[in-house]
């Protein structure tokens, strides 16, 4: 729960002095992080080849936006399509996710299937753009940070969209989207936390470009009329802090307050209902967005993203990846543009790639292991790790559960780790959904306390993936269900009718076969009287006869009745051959 | 005057059992009902029944319960289960684990003879006679019931999913063999 912890304070100007509160549970791991005075690295040397994924890792179509025709070998040969940087290359026709930029001059040369940065590794059809030696920037369309301000929040938020912004914190999700929100938002919350180990790649930022977060915070707190800006860093950052407040000091606006507040170091303070919670003493209820309590939360590198395409016009092309592990000769952040393929940057950081056996992408904590180095670097990518065997060593086999509890002391969703493993072990999926497993935020702080290795968040992974694709199959089965029943109604309801149908032309035939002898009345004036005695004896018909025998009756009367004729007729016959043969 | 007492409270709690059968009477058989929801709705027809709601009702009667191809192993578990009978095992030819299929029909091959349209239990064949038809995959159950009428032999049967929404993490026994998140196991580089 959320407990006030009094001593711990700024004692700085106003802003900077909120009281701060903590989240249930949480870990204090190793940290791991780039020494803070190693430089990022700006001129990594581009790649010849760069591979941009027309499929986001949330399995969202981009549409290119050349026709590509690849359908016989001659044609993908042929493909030579010149590009600028910063120039659209990809649509989502849903209008979703964000445009993909060219990250550099060049010319696309085809789509090619790569290994995407997915967990699963599943290659995923992507542009190939073969760069060029001169690169050359579309016109961007720069403006003053006055100009910003004073332009409407939709042009803003439109234009965040258009420079392809996403959450660079890790989930990649379209900012303009974030932004659009109809909620009334009073505070902008900055989340320089950074407390997953090893990434260090916000730190560098506050570090080194400042002004540029403060002034793209101030643009984002008028997209969404936000008055307050509160920028949270943890502790571990004492650089940064003294940076931004450098900065700040120089920065003469008065639009917005900007507190930058110090939060203690604890593992995932970054997670961005964590942050909430630390920074206002709320818990964002399930089912609810940040927006719902008056807040929205951005990351620092998004921030900065935000500055370069309004203030300078230009799109999200590239970002910093912190590069780190033992492995690594030379660690630091490095600016990287997007679909610069592993391999490229890792020999560019004198990897030795013959020793490595794993490179992880993101953090210890949530990351994942790359199955290929070809996959590309893209928007969502803030850490690259390349370790020892010493240093994240092959965990032992996993061991029984001894029930010892430190998962739920550990889990800042204050969920039961512990009950939730067990459901999900036996498949349980009901059972593991009523403990709300779907609020966890797979931080991993259960795996990393748990003495007896179980890789618990694999297991929440698995029950979450098997539990949507039964509400899935379920909502399906309820929708067949319902179609079937319908065609099943149709169809008895023709069926319904036909008999209907048979019925009525039963009926009628019957109230007919008076009017239907008639006719042969009149044709057979001969037999009037037989007739009308056999009229008569339908008309007069008993109604205590069976109706069957009577027609059977009928039918053999009128049968006979057809037979008197034809005698008449015959009789008639011979005789007027007798008389055509006397004529001649 | 015992004897009294007793026949009218006799008479009150069996006019009001009376009242109570016909007021809280249960329309069809609930059963039927919670067996229906069991099945996986595919309406295939490969339990000799025409449908998942006929083969619920002779599930209520009695019928063997490992009769549901597309349900599988798990369906057939729970409706032992309900029914407080012994799962019986599969059919041998059955006892894969079902990949959800749909069907796809080659438009150019189509002539339009309306034939899938009629054998589609669920109504997700649209098009008219001598008009190109389609399937709505939306809908389609992976019944196959229209590829044996189709007289080209332009229905195929394709994966419900592919690429990413396919995947999904497998169960981790442990650290070692866990192959998607903190894996530790070589990687294959190319």
């Amino acid at each position: 729960m959320a407990l006030k912890s009094s001593n711990y304070r700024t004692t700085d100007n106003t802003p900077d002095q909120i009281p701060i509160y903590t989240f249930h549970g949480g870990i204090h791991p190793p940290q791991n992080k780039i020494p803070a005075n190693v430089p990022s690295q700006h001129n990594l040397k581009l790649a010849e080849k760069l591979y941009l994924p027309l499929i986001t890792t949330k399995g969202q179509k981009l549409t290119s936006k050349f026709s590509i025709s690849m359908e016989t070998p001659e044609q993908a040969q042929k493909i030579r399509i010149p590009v600028q940087k910063g120039q659209v290359i990809a649509e989502d026709p849903n209008g979703f996710v964000p445009p993909l930029h060219a990250p550099a001059s060049g010319t696309i040369i085809g789509i090619e299937n790569v290994s995407s940065s997915h967990p699963s590794g599943i290659s995923v059809p992507m542009l190939v753009l073969k760069t060029s030696p001169e690169q050359q920037w579309v016109d961007l369309p720069s403006m003053k940070f006055e100009e910003a301000l004073a332009s409407p929040a939709s042009d803003i938020i439109q234009k965040i969209f258009q420079a392809g912004i996403v959450g660079l914190g890790g989930a990649a999700f379209p900012t303009s989207i974030k932004l659009s929100t109809k909620k009334p938002i009073h505070q902008l919350i900055l989340n320089g936390a950074e407390c997953e180990p090893y990434i260090s790649c916000d730190d560098r930022l506050m570090q080194d470009k400042a002004m540029e977060i403060l002034q793209g915070a101030c643009i984002l707190a008028h997209a969404v009329s936000a008055t307050e800006v509160v920028i949270a860093i943890e502790d571990n950052k004492p650089e940064a802090i003294q940076s931004l407040k450098k900065q700040r000091s120089e920065f003469n606006q008065t639009k917005v307050t900007i507190g930058i507040v110090t939060i203690p170091t604890k593992y995932p303070s970054g997670g961005e209902k964590q942050l909430i919670e630390i920074l206002t003493g709320q818990q964002v209820p399930r089912g609810k967005l940040p927006a719902d309590l008056g807040l929205i939360v951005q990351n620092i590198a998004t921030t900065k993203a935000v500055y370069d395409a309004i203030i300078e016009g230009k799109p999200l092309i590239d970002r910093l990846v912190s590069l780190c592990g033992d492995k690594i000769p030379q660690s630091a952040n490095y600016l990287v543009p997007f679909g610069t393929p592993v391999r490229h940057l890792l020999t560019e950081a004198q990897v030795n790639l013959q020793q490595i056996k794993q490179v992880i992408m993101g953090g210890p904590m949530m990351g994942h292991n790359l199955l290929s180095l070809k996959t590309p670097i893209m928007k969502s990518c803030n850490c690259l790790i390349v370790p020892s065997e010493k240093e994240l060593p092959n965990p032992l086999n996993t061991l029984a559960c001894i029930r010892c509890g430190l998962c739920s002391e550990a889990c800042p969703v204050d969920l039961l780790p512990q009950q939730l493993y067990w459901h999900a072990k036996a498949e349980e999926w009901e059972k593991a959904d009523k403990l709300n497993l779907f609020d966890c935020i797979e931080c991993g702080a259960c795996a990393y306390v748990c003495p007896s290795k179980i890789p618990l968040v694999d297991y929440y992974r698995f029950a979450k993936s098997k539990t949507i694709d039964q509400k899935a199959d379920a909502i399906k089965g309820q929708k067949a269900r319902i179609h079937h029943e319908k065609k099943q109604a149709r169809l008895d309801q023709i069926e319904n009718e036909k008999a209907q149908r048979r019925k009525d032309r039963a009926v009628a035939a019957k109230q007919r076969q008076p009017q239907s002898a008639q006719p042969e009345k009149q044709d057979n004036k001969d037999n009037s009287q037989t007739l009308l005695a056999s009229n008569t004896t339908a008309s007069d018909a008993n109604p205590g006869v069976d109706p069957k025998k009577q027609a059977i009756a009928d039918a053999i009367e009128r049968v006979r009745q057809k037979k008197l004729a034809k005698a008449h007729l015959e009789q008639q016959i011979p005789e007027k051959t007798s008389e055509t043969g006397e004529t001649p | 005057m015992a004897i009294f007492i007793l026949l009218i409270l006799g008479l009150i709690f069996g006019a009001l059992l009376g009242f109570a059968a016909i007021r809280f009477k249960v329309e069809g058989n609930p059963l039927v009902e919670q067996l229906d929801a069991l099945l996986p709705q595919t309406q295939c027809g490969q339990c000799q029944y025409p449908g998942c709601k006929p083969y619920a009702e002779a599930l209520a009667q009695g019928d063997a319960v490992n009769k549901c191809v597309p349900g599988g192993q798990e369906t057939m578990e729970k409706i032992a289960e309900l029914l407080g009978v012994d799962p019986e095992p599969l059919a041998p030819e059955n006892d894969a684990i079902p990949v959800p299929t749909l069907v796809f029909i080659r438009e150019p091959d189509c002539i339009g003879c309306t034939k899938c349209i009629q054998a589609c239990p669920v109504d997700a064949i649209v098009g008219a006679a001598k008009h190109m038809h389609t399937v709505i995959q939306a809908d389609c159950t992976g019944c196959n019931l229209c590829i044996p009428v189709c007289p080209t032999d332009c229905i195929e049967i394709v994966p419900a999913k592919t690429g990413l929404a396919a995947w999904s993490p497998t169960k981790p026994e442990n650290f070692a063999t866990s192959v998607q998140y903190l894996q530790r196991i070589p990687i294959q580089w190319h």
